[in-house]
């Protein structure tokens, strides 16, 4: 890509599917982002240390509801300005995630292209 | 008492004449003369100058009731009606002081009734031949009252004829009218003023009429007395020839018994006349209407019943000609003897009960041939006759076509009913405004769940879960509307051994309607596809999750492979690359169809979701024709948009059904190089058009294009990949977005698909 980021962004990638957790991260790796990913989708919430600057983090996963993730999240004075883009095969569900205070919202399958820029928009 | 007559007439010089008269006479005919005044049938009296009577002969006292001459000797007021003296001295005392005797009108008063005896009579003076002074008077007076008595008879005759009604007329002999009472002459036409003498009598006839009179009336009056019959005269002033019942008699003198003219009494048959007329006018007008009558009248009397007059429609009935007219009932239809009917009209004409009939059923013969006809009948006794003979009337109808009108219906009917009772349907009817179960059979029960104690009650009634649900609603829609209601796969729930339970049936709710085209009741007809439904439920279930299982490793796919190829390309490995996209393109339409697999399974289950917001419409075309024109390089995309507002709908959805609509387009017309979109706004909605000139659509397949799982089918050389689901999808998503979607084609011509969205303002939404 042509203007790639000059500081590095941390991403947090959050998927219950090690296939789009490995292709995803190989697609905002190959533009320069550092990225942490997770099959756990509870591990969230106990994260250590700095958080990430952008969180991408699937609504259906088996033993979690990325929406009760990220509702968590928002409520929390700490975590509540972390951007967070929830991803879905269901198009569908646009409106759910935003209701549990999603940021953005990706449908899977996605662009590249698309990927990019909403990331590119949070950072 | 001979010898004071004598002294009258001695001493009494008046009259001269008579006492010389007397003078001359023998000796015995003085006493005849004497004799004549004594016991003559005049009133003799004679009154002393003090006014008292001396005398009254024997027929004055018995004229005025008294017994013998001593009660006689009364001063003379007694003898009169009270008031009667006073006005006799004024009239009286005149004539007599001047001429010595008066002559007039006397009332006499009788002694033992008290009645008014009028008598007309001559008083005069009596002189004492000596002296020559007056000594009394006498006064001789005819009885007047039987005279009185046939004047006052003749008055009242004269009053009867003046106040006649009738004409009564005098014709003298010589031809002339002497009297035509007032009835006649306003008949006649003569005012009361004129002279009738002067009138011929021809003038009241015509021509024939009088030479009538002339030659045969007036001669037969005069030879036989009298001459009686129809008569006519006419009025001389309008013509009018007015009939007359007309008695003539002769009047003959009663002294020479000669003829002396022709008394006339007749009687103005005019009121008679219009009064016979109009009865004749009514019984013609009641013979008609008889005759006439849509009904079958016979008038049949006697004991023998006999046929007296019957119409033409009655005769029709009993398949006979007129000449049954006349003959006994018995005789006329012998064929009903064994039916009862002679016998029922014989009740009726003993006993006088009126007898009705509902569809009777008659066995008749024509030409040998025995007819069944059905007949409604009265039979009622109408009157009875002067020799005691009864008269019955027969009215009937025949309702043969209407009791076989209906026994066909009674039969249909029943053959509808064990259609519905056979059928392996579960079927049922409901009848009327609260739908009662008319019939439902064996697996329409079961279907309920129930018994068949339901039969005959409400719907509601039999199957009360069904209160909350809209079946009651939807069957009297069926019901007013007359518009039947099918459905495929409708939930229903049910209490069925003991609980409620959804079911799933295919159903149809017919409206019935009766002969006025009113609906009467409701067919229902159901399948139950419950099973069938949850089958289907499972399939649609498992094509949403492996759809959506299958949507995780194309992600992953679709991501390495965008990776790849942005790795290639710069890397400068133009020819790997272009390899990655066309993967892509091949990816993405896996994605589609996978995506078209789990729209369908969301619409099959009600689970389509819909973002609604205002979005600009023309933005949303510009964008799909946009992305559209990356995927084509042979298809150039003409487009030509109006101004049309924002819409409120799901964008993703309509741009979903905006690519489908161009894919096709592109997909369809291969040997074409030219798709046109246009849009439009009218009052109500926007619309959108995506043209092709490719293979078309025949006519008869613009409906089922919009169906599930439908594809086009291609000539040899084309085939046209994909699921058949596109286009279902699309007209899903229109006719929830509250638009329509159609095509306008004809094969080999290419097709022009639409859709519009209705317009909602964002202030008014």
């Amino acid at each position: 890509m042509q203007s790639r980021p000059t500081i590095t962004k941390t991403i947090l990638v959050v998927d219950d599917d090690e296939g789009i957790l490995d292709a995803t991260s190989a697609i905002l790796e190959y533009e320069g982002y550092l990225v942490h990913s997770t099959l756990d989708g509870a591990s969230v919430l106990q994260l250590e240390g700095p958080l990430p600057d952008l969180l991408l983090l699937d609504i259906w996963m088996s033993g979690t509801d990325g929406t009760d993730v990220c509702r968590q999240l928002k409520s929390n004075a700490d975590t509540r300005h972390l951007p967070v883009i929830m991803i879905s095969a269901s198009r569908d569900i646009e409106q759910y995630a935003r209701d549990a205070g999603a940021d953005d919202f990706l449908a899977k399958p996605y662009e590249m292209k698309e990927l990019l820029e909403k990331v590119k928009r949070w950072l | 008492m001979l010898e004071s007559f004598q002294f009258i007439l001695h001493l009494s010089p008046y009259p001269p004449a008579l006492k010389n008269l007397l003078n001359l006479l023998s000796g015995n005919q003085q006493q005849q003369l004497l004799a004549l005044l004594i016991s003559g049938p005049d009133f003799v009296s004679l009154s002393s100058n003090e006014g008292i009577i001396t005398y009254v002969n024997d027929a004055g006292r018995n004229m005025l009731g008294l017994a013998s001459l001593n009660e006689a000797r009364l001063p003379d007021h007694e003898y009169l009606m009270p008031g009667e003296a006073e006005r006799l001295k004024e009239v009286i005392s005149n004539d007599l002081c001047k001429k010595g005797n008066w002559t007039g009108r006397i009332n006499y008063r009788h002694f033992q009734t008290g009645e008014a005896v009028p008598m007309h009579g001559t008083t005069m003076l009596i002189y004492d031949e000596e002296t020559g002074a007056a000594q009394g008077w006498a006064t001789i007076a005819r009885d007047l009252r039987s005279e009185l008595a046939a004047q006052e008879q003749q008055r009242k005759l004269m009053t009867l004829a003046e106040n006649s009604v009738d004409l009564m007329s005098l014709l003298e002999l010589n031809g002339t009218n002497s009297y035509i009472n007032p009835a006649g002459r306003k008949m006649l036409g003569i005012s009361p003023e004129e002279d009738i003498t002067r009138i011929p009598i021809s003038s009241f006839h015509t021509s024939e009429q009088i030479n009538f009179v002339e030659k045969e009336l007036l001669p037969k009056v005069m030879s036989s007395g009298s001459w009686s019959g129809r008569f006519a005269i006419k009025n001389i002033k309008t013509g009018e020839i007015i009939p007359l019942e007309n008695n003539c008699i002769r009047i003959d003198d009663p002294n020479t018994g000669l003829p002396v003219g022709v008394g006339a009494i007749m009687r103005d048959l005019r009121p008679e006349l219009i009064a016979q007329d109009a009865i004749r006018q009514s019984e013609l007008q009641f013979r008609q209407m008889i005759m006439e009558a849509p009904v079958a009248i016979a008038l049949v009397e006697g004991p023998e019943l006999k046929i007296v007059a019957s119409n033409p429609l009655m005769l029709e009935f009993w398949r006979k000609d007129k000449t049954v007219i006349g003959l006994p009932f018995k005789e006329a239809l012998p064929e009903l003897e064994d039916q009862g009917f002679r016998q029922m009209i014989e009740l009726v004409s003993d006993t006088g009960e009126t007898y009705n009939a509902i569809e009777a059923p008659a066995r008749l013969q024509r030409n040998g041939v025995t007819e069944e006809s059905y007949y409604n009948f009265v039979v009622a006794r109408i009157g009875t006759l002067s020799s005691g003979e009864q008269r019955v009337l027969l009215i009937a109808t025949d309702v043969s076509e209407q009791v076989a009108a209906r026994k066909t219906i009674e039969q249909s009917e029943k053959r509808f009913r064990s259609l519905i009772l056979e059928a392996p349907m579960a079927t049922a009817l409901y009848v009327g405004e609260d739908l009662t179960i008319e019939v439902a059979n064996e697996a329409m029960i079961r279907l309920w769940g129930k018994d068949s104690s339901v039969i005959g009650k409400n719907l509601i009634d039999a199957v009360p879960e069904l209160k909350g649900q809209h079946f009651i609603d939807t069957l009297k829609k069926v019901l007013h509307t007359g518009e039947a209601y099918h459905t495929d796969q409708e939930q229903a729930d049910l209490i069925v051994d003991g609980r409620l339970q959804s079911f799933w049936f295919n159903y149809t709710y017919k409206p019935l309607h009766d002969a006025s085209g009113n609906v009467y009741g409701i067919l229902n007809m159901a399948t139950d596809v419950t099973k069938l439904t949850h089958l289907q439920q499972q399939k649609d279930e498992f094509i949403g999750i492996a759809s959506h299982e299958l949507k995780t490793p194309v992600t992953s796919i679709k991501a390495y492979a965008q990776v790849l190829e942005a790795i290639f390309r710069e890397k400068g490995y133009e020819k790997e690359s272009s390899m990655l996209t066309r993967m892509g393109v091949q990816i993405n339409r896996l994605t589609n169809l996978i995506s078209d697999l789990l729209d369908t399974t969301k619409i099959q289950a009600g689970k389509l979701m819909f973002n609604e917001r205002f979005f600009s419409f023309n933005q949303i075309v510009d964008e799909v024709v946009e992305d559209m024109r990356r995927t084509t390089s042979k298809h150039e995309i003409i487009v030509k948009l109006s101004e049309t507002d924002d819409v409120f709908a799901d964008p993703e959805r309509i741009a979903q059904v905006l690519a489908n609509l161009l894919s096709n387009a592109i997909k369809y017309s291969p040997n074409s190089d030219q798709i046109r979109v246009s849009t439009s706004a009218d009052d109500q909605y926007v619309k959108v058009c995506v043209q092709d000139f490719g293979v078309g659509i025949a006519a008869d397949k613009h409906e089922k294009v919009f169906e599930q799982f439908y594809r086009v089918s291609g000539d040899k050389q084309h085939t046209f990949p994909g699921l058949g689901l596109g286009l279902y999808i699309s007209s899903e998503i229109i006719k929830r977005e509250g638009g329509r979607i159609w095509v306008e084609s004809a094969e080999g011509k290419g097709s022009n698909f639409c859709f519009t969205l209705p317009r909602k303002t964002k202030t008014g939404f």
